[in-house]
């Protein structure tokens, strides 16, 4: 349970202090703190006096000394209430709230700024009036409370927008935007972001610029969309390099540091948060240092020195308990808890997390609160407690459930589920469990959208940093330039800035331990990994994603020829099932590659003919070698073992590949391919194979370059030839799996020998016959058989489900995902299951153990299952061993395979057909007539037999008209009355069910009205006419009477 | 189909057995006063201005070569009985076919499909 929150390192923009930065302006008045105490020393208790303290007391905000803070501004008020001055009391009621508000006493906070609100509605004082709202927004959205916290600051946008108050919409856009931010709403974010930077850049107000884009950054950052992130953040730091704001460059160098951070680039994250602690401590920003320290302790946490971490965040806590920044102490005893429980440390763990718990719980942090819950829990569950633990769960979920928090409640059902289980309550274990997989779920894929996101984005976003690297070192310079200006321009400045940022808090309660060694090394490496993993899974998608629907197109294909096509027909079918063949070939050609690559290929051993496999390559070349008038020579040299042990198809795939390739490049001639005994011993042959073409030949150069992949000997070669460019490439390295070598001979101009040796055990050649019965087993042995058939896609579960009903009396309940799948389960015995992997809402792997769960004692828990998956990752094969899966059928499948295993799971003993006796034909069928299907008519009549009477009726009148009709036209080739006829026939066609020949009326009707006629639809019209008259020989036999 | 009260209804296709089906159809409640004809003109020849409903075909010539098509006696129907309702029907799904119709006064297009009966007695339904 890896979980990482991301809490605040967002720009707040407090409305109060830009309302002291004008006034002060204005009186003209020198806004350093040592400037207004001298002030002060003179001035008379005056309305200006009331101002300095006011001022005092927002200069002591931002150097940090929210004490002095409080107490300026309570002074302030006091003046203010003395000389009953509102506006000043209302100021002061502001300050005393954010001084509050900073010592996250939001209560007293909100108390004040209600009731400066008071005030202000009473002196009618908008600007006033709209940053209270601003204000009391702040604290609710600190508080979690976003609905409240839209609302206080729409009530201020409002007002802003009445006045004409630009950089006040601007910074109540902000605001707005920050809120959307928290609820996760990034369209709205951006989009008030957006807004709040175009008024900035139009009143050329920089520190609105700087925050802008830092948010919109970030908003990017959350995205997962780096390169705008960092364009985003460059933009702030520039901005913030302009106007010398150097918090605001602390707090860029530490967003810069996150997105490093994300990208597992620790090195880098480390610099920039060293390079904001630098400039934190430089300016006595003491949050800064503190969130600067909290991030390092991260760093350190990542790379596995958990020493420096445990450092770094207890120098962070310390600073934040000095400037008593509660959700900030909150954030790093959570932190340093989660470091204890990492190691094992379960008191300390204890002690940090309860009082990171006590602090939330005070601040009235719901999210925060949750969490810490749920990290308790966990703590006790470790210190064998489950019963207290649960106690911390459920409270987590509560919680959780109430703030509408997915992450929490995942957490908090996967804790109760574990807690259950540890209690023995293996029923609420169980639902707790599958509520915990319902918001993995959401949340994974949530994770996966981002993850993909992320890798595109990754792309962009090293293109943008080579680009910025060379412009990056020329900022710098500046920078440091401009730095050394500053300094002598004067301290002040920095404090007239009325941005306040609260920067990163990045919180994990749990992570893996990441293995020493050099840090970039280990950097690179776990790139690579990541690199290799995802590649792999995306072979995996891709490998489903295609032979999913592939299943299908082939599935069908083969029902549809088993129906009895007309011939125009099965010419069209045996098109669709040739090239789909094809298709899967170069499929499996990518993926094979792809497979040996990642040194994932098992060879195969079983009994078979080398006769048998070289025949079949002939076979299967014969028509193209035909084509291009080539010889297609197969030459066996005698004493060649009848059966060898081996795998079959890869070696039809070598020679498949090379033979095919030397038909390929040979324009005349021959191609020959030749095998012959190279050494024998009593157990083994080693068998030569050599296919000689007298094809173009390989210039002497180019040789070696015909085995990389992709690559083909002349440049044009691909555009003239075709192909992956991957088959000799995946030849040799199957030759080489099988310990053999691949050798080539070739002359340019006159052609090639390519030649391998496998060394092969002698193998039976009883077990050969046998294997090729399997092709034939008779799917009969399956009657009465009830499965479930589970599988997302309709078109998959039809091919399934009337392979199987065609050839076997069974019965199927289908399931369109697991967990249908365990519900059928639960209701009724079954016999076996047919269970599809990749599935929405419950996948295979999952239904399956749940099945399996012994605890559940359900009644099928022992049944048979297997798995149809269009995965051919081992990965992915031992998982469904390991998940409790018997035995898996890929897809696409043959009927056989799909026969014997069901045959196999449910200890059937497999029969087989003898070639002969194979029904073309199923007998049952053709007793009834394939044309029309009466349900429709029945249904339509509601079963009333006088009314289906009536339009067979109407049917069998209407019938000859039309076929003399039709007749008379076709004599006179007047299309039109073709196409008039059939039209007004369709109805007729619907209602008796004939939907084969109403589409073929429909095509019709079409060439028919055509401007060119095509004639050969008068073969349709020919088979449409046979149709009618044989529906009516059928309908005839009807009699209701 | 609950219909409130029987209503006048002509069916002018010339596809008889889809007049019959949508008669039975539509009178499988309530006992609607429905005539069936094959073409437009024979339709005109009999029409009065009593008839509420007129479900018109597009195709008309199966059995007469020449006859008008629903669109052009759509037109004569809207100029003599502006009032009656005209649901055009038509087993094209065209879009500018449908536009036409309806501007030339009929209320509904609806393609002779699955869903073709049930469309039509929604409409008479909610009239």
């Amino acid at each position: 349970m890896k979980k990482i929150v991301l809490l605040s390192f967002l720009i707040i923009i407090a409305g109060a202090t830009k309302q002291a930065y004008a006034q002060s302006k204005k009186t003209g008045g020198d806004r350093t703190i040592p400037s207004l105490l001298n002030i002060l020393k003179t001035a008379k208790e005056d309305t200006t006096k009331v101002n300095v303290l006011n001022n005092l007391s927002e200069e002591s905000y931002k150097a940090g000394k929210y004490d002095n803070e409080m107490t300026y501004a309570k002074d302030a008020l006091k003046l203010a209430e003395k000389l009953s001055w509102k506006k000043g009391e209302a100021k002061a009621l502001l300050n005393i709230g954010s001084a509050f508000d900073d010592i996250s006493n939001n209560d007293e906070a909100l108390k004040n700024y209600t009731k400066a609100i008071k005030i202000y509605k009473e002196i009618g004082d908008k600007k006033g009036l709209a940053q209270a709202y601003n204000n009391i927004g702040n604290i609710y959205w600190n508080q979690g409370d976003y609905s409240e916290a839209l609302k206080s600051n729409f009530a201020s946008l409002k007002i802003r927008v009445e006045m004409g108050d630009k950089s006040g919409t601007a910074m109540s856009y902000n605001n707005i935007g920050n809120i959307y931010e928290s609820t996760g709403n990034y369209s709205e974010a951006l989009k008030n972001f957006f807004a709040s930077l175009t008024i900035s850049e139009a009143i050329g107000d920089k520190i609105l610029n700087a925050a802008s884009h830092c948010n919109i950054g970030i908003i990017y950052h959350n995205q997962g969309n780096y390169a705008e992130a960092l364009k985003n953040y460059l933009a702030s730091l520039k901005m913030e390099q302009e106007i010398g704001d150097k918090p605001g460059i602390a707090g860029s160098y530490n967003n810069v540091g996150l997105i490093y951070q994300s990208q597992g680039n620790y090195e880098e994250a480390l610099k920039n948060y060293l390079a904001s602690l630098k400039i934190g401590e430089e300016i006595g920003d003491k949050q800064g240092i503190a969130d600067a320290y909290n991030n390092i302790g991260i760093i350190y946490n990542e790379q596995g020195n958990n020493v420096e971490a445990l450092k770094n965040h207890f120098a962070s806590l310390r600073i934040k308990e000095e400037i008593g920044n509660k959700k900030g102490i909150a954030a790093s005893l959570n932190n340093i808890g989660n470091i204890y429980k990492e190691q094992g440390n379960y008191a300390e763990a204890l002690k940090n997390n309860f009082a990171a718990f006590k602090v939330r719980e005070e601040i009235g942090d719901k999210q925060g609160t949750a969490e810490s819950y749920n990290n308790l829990g966990e703590i006790y569950l470790k210190l064998g407690k489950p019963s207290v633990s649960k106690v911390y769960e459920q409270k987590a979920l509560a919680l959780a459930l109430e703030i509408g928090s997915l992450e929490d409640m995942k957490s908090a059902y996967g804790g109760l589920s574990v807690v259950d289980s540890a209690l023995g309550n293996y029923k609420g274990a169980y639902q707790n469990y599958k509520l915990y997989i319902t918001y993995r779920d959401s949340l994974i894929n949530k994770e996966n959208t981002k993850k993909i996101v992320q890798q595109q984005m990754q792309y962009d976003f090293d293109k943008v940093q080579d680009s910025t690297k060379a412009e990056q070192a020329k900022k710098d310079a500046i920078a440091v330039k401009e730095l050394e200006e500053q300094k002598l321009v004067r301290n002040g400045f920095v404090g007239g800035f009325s941005v306040m940022l609260l920067f990163a808090g990045v919180f994990f309660t749990q992570r893996n331990k990441i293995k020493r060694g050099s840090k970039a090394l280990q950097f690179a490496k776990e790139r690579a990994e990541q690199s290799e993993k995802f590649k792999e899974q995306f072979l995996a998608n891709m490998s489903h994603e295609i032979r999913t629907p592939m299943n299908a197109v082939m599935g069908m294909t083969n029902l549809l020829i088993d129906k009895h096509p007309r011939d125009d027909q099965q010419a069209y079918l045996t098109g669709i099932q040739k090239s789909s063949e094809n298709l899967l070939f170069i499929i499996n050609d990518i993926l094979d590659f792809s497979k040996i690559e990642a040194g994932k290929i098992d060879l195969e051993e079983i009994d078979f003919s080398v006769n048998d496999i070289v025949l079949l390559v002939k076979q299967t070349l014969q028509h193209k070698a035909e084509e291009k008038g080539l010889e297609l020579i197969i030459y066996m040299r005698e004493g060649l073992p009848e059966a060898v042990i081996g795998d079959p198809v890869r070696l039809n795939q070598i020679l498949m590949n090379l033979a095919g390739n030397a038909i390929k490049f040979t324009e005349k001639g021959s191609v020959m391919i030749e095998v012959s005994i190279e050494e024998f011993t009593e157990t083994t042959n080693k068998l030569h194979f050599a296919i000689t073409d007298t094809g173009i030949g390989i210039p002497k150069d180019k040789i070696q370059k015909v085995f990389e992949s992709f690559g083909q000997a002349h440049a044009s070669d691909t555009r003239k030839f075709g192909g992956t460019g991957l088959g000799l490439s995946i030849s040799k390295q199957l030759v080489e799996l099988h310990n053999g070598t691949i050798h080539i001979e070739s002359k340019e101009g006159s052609g090639s020998t390519f030649s391998f040796e496998i060394n092969y055990p002698i193998g039976s050649p009883e077990k050969i016959i046998e294997l090729k019965n399997a092709e034939q087993i008779d799917a009969s042995i399956l009657d009465g058989l009830r499965i479930v058939l589970a599988d997302d896609n309709a078109y998959n579960r039809t091919v399934v489900k009337d392979t199987l009903m065609a050839k076997a009396n069974v019965e199927i309940a289908e399931a369109i995902n697991g967990r249908e799948a365990v519900e059928l389960l639960t209701a009724q015995k079954y016999d076996v299951v047919l269970m599809d992997i990749q599935m929405p809402v419950m996948d295979g792997y999952e239904a399956t153990r749940i099945i399996r769960d012994t605890r559940l004692q359900m009644m099928n828990y022992q049944i048979p299952i297997i798995a149809l998956t269009a995965s051919v990752l081992r990965n992915d094969l031992d998982k469904i061993k390991e998940a409790g899966m018997n035995d898996y059928v890929p897809k696409p499948f043959k009927t056989s395979q799909l026969v014997s295993a069901l045959a196999q799971a449910t200890g059937r003993k497999i029969i087989y057909q003898s070639k002969k006796s194979e029904p073309s034909v199923t007998p049952k069928k053709m007793q009834f007539s394939v044309t029309t299907d009466l349900a429709y008519l029945e249904k339509f009549c509601e079963g009333d037999p006088v009314k289906m009477q009536k339009y067979i009726q109407m049917f069998l009148d209407a019938a000859p008209l039309l076929n003399s009709k039709i007749m008379e036209a076709l004599a006179t080739e007047d299309y039109i009355t073709i196409a008039n006829q059939v039209h007004g026939f369709k109805t007729k066609l619907t209602m008796m069910g004939m939907a084969e020949s109403k589409d073929l009326g429909n095509k019709i009707e079409l060439i028919c009205r055509a401007e060119k006629i095509d004639h050969r639809v008068q073969a349709d019209i020919e088979i449409f006419r046979a149709q009618i008259m044989e529906a009516v020989k059928d309908l005839k036999l009807f009699d209701f009477k | 189909m609950i219909f409130t009260k029987p209503k006048k209804i002509v069916i002018v296709d010339d596809d008889s057995m889809f007049c019959e089906a949508l008669k039975d159809y539509i009178t499988r409640k309530i006992n609607h006063d429905v005539k069936v004809y094959a073409t437009g003109e024979d339709c005109l020849q009999q029409l009065s201005s009593e008839t509420e409903f007129l479900i018109l075909d597009f195709h008309l010539n199966t059995h007469v070569k020449d006859a008008a098509n629903g669109l052009e006696i759509l037109q004569v129907i809207k100029k003599n009985f502006p009032k009656i309702h005209v649901i055009m029907l038509s087993s094209q799904e065209r879009y500018t076919l449908a536009m036409q119709t309806i501007q030339k006064g009929a209320e509904q297009y609806i393609i002779k499909g699955e869903n073709a009966f049930e469309e039509i007695a929604a409409i008479l339904n909610n009239a």
